[in-house]
């Protein structure tokens, strides 16, 4: 409610001040991303347990990862940056309501953006926002973010027993470019999109990833290689995104 | 709630406003001009992190504050040790849990004509290279988290980052700036060497046989990786023969390329007499034992260095590696060691 008295404030601002059809001036309008973690159609949860595809039980007490670049694309081909590095955190929940951006009305058909830091800011610590040390999502002694991090407990299929599972994911030849189809007719309107990732498809779709006896990876060896590779290729079917107006002028 | 953030919206325009005015009142940190040793080349600082004095006194300070470390017992200061040329006289450093390393620390001089940092080149700039030492868990074994929230409840830091940086909030991208401008101040040009070039002393006879002797590519052949002049280092990284299966991959583990294995970033001579143990692992107590494996130690490998794999082993007499040695003494420049802006 809150957010919706403040949107409709600076909405009308705009409107009043910039908006001509008539006249030829660009029309703008509100677009904020909403993202959810999911298995399948459940909402995630830290501690609780799930079952991936490989059968295994399973668990996370930490789920973050890195989306950058994040740019509606229109039905000319024409992009718009909306977002350039966000941290999400499955612990903090102001993280993964990434806020309100203007942008020019239009028809909006995907939705881009890179699981991970580009290659231009992937080197370096000096950085401020999201990409702050200070979150722990970076390796020190070899310069380079963490582009998703897995922390949890895992029940190995061979002895039975709960074994930590480590997954840090990263380096270079790990970011994944992704371009999921919306849907989105932006007039004088505020709009949301739904991004939601599914951490068992992470695991599944199309590669199956069991745990057992592979359930440290921190992308340091050339063993880790494959891995990342497998990962890679599931990232962008872990995704999906849907896009509504709320709000119309 | 609502009210107040509706209430906000109306004012923030006028707060921007009056912020404006404000910040010209704030005193800018002033410029500091890094004086460059004549024979040494200009220094390349990041347009984003100029030196200034206040941010070179803030940078000085953590350097010597224990309070990086998880239980503020360890600076980095308590493994660069100044009198050593700012490296640590034990062959490995012991971290605050009791824990020792498994590399040498690097000497501290000469940092702003480097762009690649630790043995391995794992951190690719002198502010980046901050946060390795400090999250280490075998060395200050601390979280950059922790440390911006320990020196933000401190008393004087908070406005040692605002004259330094322009805000008092410390973060951890002006932890790592302070630190990298004071570190590009730790510059030696002025040893006996720099003073024989610029024509204000004399080398011994033996010094200048050593002297030819480094340059000598059928002799000592120092200058290939340790370039003559300036630097002493050409900072590539290169496998030197200490072991034909190397125990440390060094910078392998960093582009996990295997053409990488068994290489290290080559370290600068200057001040090499204070700096010992030497190579990445500190196994040389002498520089003595340095000069014999370079002339008849080195072990064959794929990945030896071109530069050795031609040299002939034994190449050198006994005299010629004293004469060597000599000369690198003649790299020492106390004024660097007993500098009291560095401490």
């Amino acid at each position: 409610m809150k957010q919706f008295a403040l949107l409709l404030i600076t909405l009308c601002t705009i409107t009043i001040s910039s908006c001509r059809k008539d006249l030829g001036t660009k029309c703008k309008s509100y677009n904020r991303v909403n993202i959810t973690n999911l298995i399948g159609t459940d909402a995630f949860h830290l501690d609780s347990t799930y079952t991936n595809a490989a059968g295994e039980a399973y668990n996370a007490y930490m789920l973050k990862y890195y989306i950058s670049h994040m740019k509606l694309v229109n039905e000319n081909g024409e992009r718009v940056e909306l977002y350039a590095h966000e941290l999400i955190d499955q612990a903090v929940p102001s993280s993964l309501e990434l806020g309100d951006v203007i942008i020019p009305d239009g028809h909006y058909t995907s939705l881009e953006f890179n699981l991970g830091v580009d290659s231009l800011h992937n080197h370096s610590g000096d950085q401020a926002g999201d990409l702050d040390p200070m979150y722990g999502m970076i390796w020190t002694w070899n310069t380079g973010y963490i582009f998703f991090k897995h922390e949890g407990y895992f029940t190995s299929s061979t002895s039975g027993t709960e074994q930590p599972l480590i997954y840090h994911y990263g380096t270079d030849r790990a970011l994944v470019p992704i371009s999921l189809p919306i849907e989105l007719h932006a007039d004088r309107s505020a709009s949301v999109i739904n991004l939601q990732f599914d951490l068992n498809k992470l695991y599944s779709n199309p590669n199956t990833i069991a745990f057992t006896g592979n359930n440290n990876h921190q992308s340091i060896s050339t063993s880790d290689i494959p891995w990342i590779n497998t990962l890679r290729a599931n990232f962008p079917n872990a995704f999906s995104a849907s896009a509504f107006v709320f709000l119309q002028e | 709630m609502k009210k107040i953030i509706v209430a906000f919206i109306f004012i923030a325009p006028l707060l921007f406003v009056a912020c404006d005015k404000g910040e010209d009142e704030i005193p800018a940190a002033t410029p500091y001009t890094l004086v460059i040793p004549e024979g040494l080349p200009p220094m390349n600082i990041p347009s984003n992190n100029p030196l200034t004095v206040e941010g070179i006194a803030l940078g000085k300070r953590l350097f010597y504050d224990p309070i990086l470390s998880a239980n503020n017992t360890q600076s980095c200061a308590s493994c660069h040790l100044q009198d050593f040329g700012f490296t640590d006289p034990n062959q490995f450093s012991t971290g605050i849990d009791g824990i020792a390393g498994t590399r040498n620390a690097m000497p501290l001089i000469n940092l702003g004509w480097q762009t690649k940092f630790f043995w391995d080149g794992g951190a690719n700039g002198l502010e980046s290279q901050v946060m390795g030492p400090i999250t280490n868990p075998i060395e200050m074994h601390e979280t950059m988290a922790n440390v911006v929230a320990k020196l933000n409840a401190t008393a004087e830091y908070p406005d040692l980052f605002k004259a330094a940086f322009g805000i008092a909030e410390v973060s951890s991208q002006n932890i790592m700036r302070a630190i990298a401008q004071f570190e590009r101040t730790l510059i030696s040009g002025n040893s006996k060497y720099d003073q024989y070039m610029r024509g204000e002393a004399l080398l011994t006879a033996q010094e200048l046989n050593g002297k030819a002797l480094f340059e000598d590519m059928e002799k000592g052949d120092c200058v290939h990786c340790h370039s003559m002049g300036s630097t002493f280092s050409d900072f590539e990284f290169r496998n030197t023969g200490l072991d034909s299966i190397p125990v440390d991959e060094g910078r392998y583990m960093i582009t996990l390329n295997a053409s990488d294995k068994g290489k290290f970033k080559t370290p600068s001579l200057r001040n090499v007499e204070l700096t010992a143990p030497f190579m990445h692992d500190g196994r040389f107590q002498t520089l003595l034992e340095c000069v014999q494996h370079y002339n008849t130690g080195f072990r064959y490998s794929a990945n030896l260095d071109p530069n050795l794999s031609f040299a002939v082993k034994g190449r050198m007499t006994q005299q010629e590696m004293e004469d060597l040695v000599a000369f690198m003494k003649t790299l020492t420049d106390m004024e660097f060691v007993n500098n009291p802006e560095f401490h």
